[in-house]
């Protein structure tokens, strides 16, 4: 291995790391795929080797209680912050494997390829709703309030939430979405439990009215509701728990996957021009998008629990080990020319999803939300639209490169019908 | 050395990667039930047994 000729300095919260991870992330695997993070006390993995047997280590855990500088204990005692807990206690981040197993396995009859294909109708047309709406008149058009509108509707649709409990329902998935960024301020975290509190109420009696139907609708709750493994059901806790996770691991990350493929496709045209003429490539277009320019920038995150080496680096029980999906998605170990946008490219070995026990449970549902989205946009309604300017990205969210604004100018409307 | 197919069936979640790499032992049915249709993997089978293995999303079989 080279000595670097020049320190390298791992700052994801950097504005030039936002614009363009993939410098760091090259350095990274290629010097450190295991990289001892002193600055933050984290080990960070790069490698698409690295990130399988992150995502297959049975000594590293998903629960933030397990990391060593975890301050929630606490908090998370008092009276107010009950539903909050409960919520988390009963979740598939949480739960302890033999839980866990049993809960995806019950939640998971929902989501295969073909529990989604029955919902997909009803994605499109919620899809086409949204993008007619907000484009109606427009000749610029911004893709990200686009794309924002999209995950918290399908999964209103997909809930059965009733019409007169939307807006309660959505104002519980905005709060719950911001919890996910950590907070120190006490005033924000007591409004976020009072949220939980709300929501759970609601949800506990969204989820009474569903029991109590005669003929209750084809929907994804219904299926949560009556799924059985050995005379086995899900609790009220614990779906409650598995909507509010469709929110936090749903919503924000389909709004920049739809921002990011839509920007790649503009930036190549020739492979949009290729989309547009044969449908059936957008799938492989998406997925390509996903390894090409993941938006994450925190990574996700697992918890060692006992001390061991990895690749000649020290864990230590309790440390934070940081997985960079994005980088992986670029290892010549795993891909040819990884820095060639391929729509033909095969994915079979991409770990846009993660992979093993935390396999994204969503992926399926994602999939779909994004085929329409950016079909809908690019191919059926606006086959001529142009990248109006570069996005503005918002240097601020600790989580993901978002994309603040992505101007589209939109040219002349397809007709539909 | 005759090779088998073993699925963990609990973590099976019927993503349906196996099936599309290796359709002559592995299928689902319209239950999302995974079956297994070869009881030993012939060898000219064994290295799409293996891609099926390394691309389960579940990790959920194994060469055995």
């Amino acid at each position: 291995m080279d000595t670097p000729t020049t320190k390298f300095v791992y700052e994801p919260d950097s504005p030039r790391h936002t614009q363009d991870p993939h410098a760091d992330y090259a350095w990274l695997r290629s010097n450190a795929p295991v990289y001892s993070w002193r600055e933050r006390d984290a080990i960070v993995v790069s490698s698409a080797a690295g990130l399988r047997e992150m995502f297959t280590d049975e000594r590293l855990s998903l629960d933030v209680r397990h990391w060593a500088h975890y301050a929630g204990e606490q908090l998370f005692s008092q009276p107010r912050f009950e539903a909050w807990r409960l919520s988390d206690d009963n979740g598939l981040f949480r739960l302890p494997p033999a839980d866990h197993a049993r809960v995806r396995k019950l939640a998971s009859v929902a989501l295969t390829p073909r529990a989604v294909r029955r919902m997909d109708a009803q994605i499109e047309a919620t899809v086409i709703e949204i993008l007619e709406r907000m484009s109606e008149g427009k000749e610029v058009f911004d893709v990200s309030a686009f794309a924002e509108a999209v995950p918290m509707t399908v999964i209103s649709d997909i809930l059965g939430i009733p019409e007169a409990d939307r807006a309660a329902f959505r104002h519980f998935g905005v709060t719950v979405i911001k919890a996910v960024i950590p907070s120190q301020d006490i005033e924000v975290l007591s409004g976020i439990a009072d949220t939980y509190t709300e929501g759970r109420k609601l949800m506990l009696r969204i989820i009474a009215e569903r029991r109590a139907m005669s003929e209750p609708p084809e929907d994804m709750l219904t299926d949560w509701i009556n799924a059985t493994e050995d005379g086995d059901r899900l609790s009220d806790d614990e779906l409650i728990s598995l909507a509010t996770a469709l929110i936090v691991a749903g919503s924000d990350t389909t709004v920049h996957a739809t921002c990011y493929a839509v920007y790649h496709l503009l930036k190549q045209p020739e492979a949009l021009a290729e989309v547009r003429a044969d449908r059936s490539l957008l799938r492989g277009a998406i997925e390509e998008s996903l390894r090409y320019d993941l938006f994450g920038k925190s990574g996700v995150f697992r918890y060692a629990l006992e001390d061991f080496e990895w690749k000649g680096v020290p864990v230590r029980k309790g440390q934070m080990i940081i997985g960079l999906i994005g980088a992986a998605g670029r290892d010549p170990e795993l891909y040819e020319e990884p820095e060639r946008f391929d729509i033909r490219r095969e994915h079979r070995s991409d770990l846009t999803f993660g992979l093993g026990r935390h396999f994204c449970l969503g992926a399926n549902l994602a999939r779909s939300e994004l085929i329409h989205a950016v079909g809908k946009l690019l191919i059926d309604y606006y086959p001529d639209a142009t990248l109006e300017a570069e996005p503005e990205l918002d240097f601020h969210n600790p989580l993901m490169r978002a994309m603040k604004t992505l101007p589209l100018r939109l040219g002349a409307k397809a007709v539909q019908g | 050395m005759s090779v088998r197919i073993e699925i963990d069936r609990l973590a099976c979640e019927a993503n349906g990667v196996c099936e599309e790499i290796l359709p002559e032992a592995l299928q689902l049915d319209d239950k999302d039930e995974l079956h297994l249709r070869l009881a030993v993997v012939p060898a000219e089978l064994e290295e799409r047994a293996r891609k099926a293995v390394q691309a389960c999303p579940r990790q959920a079989l194994r060469l055995v």
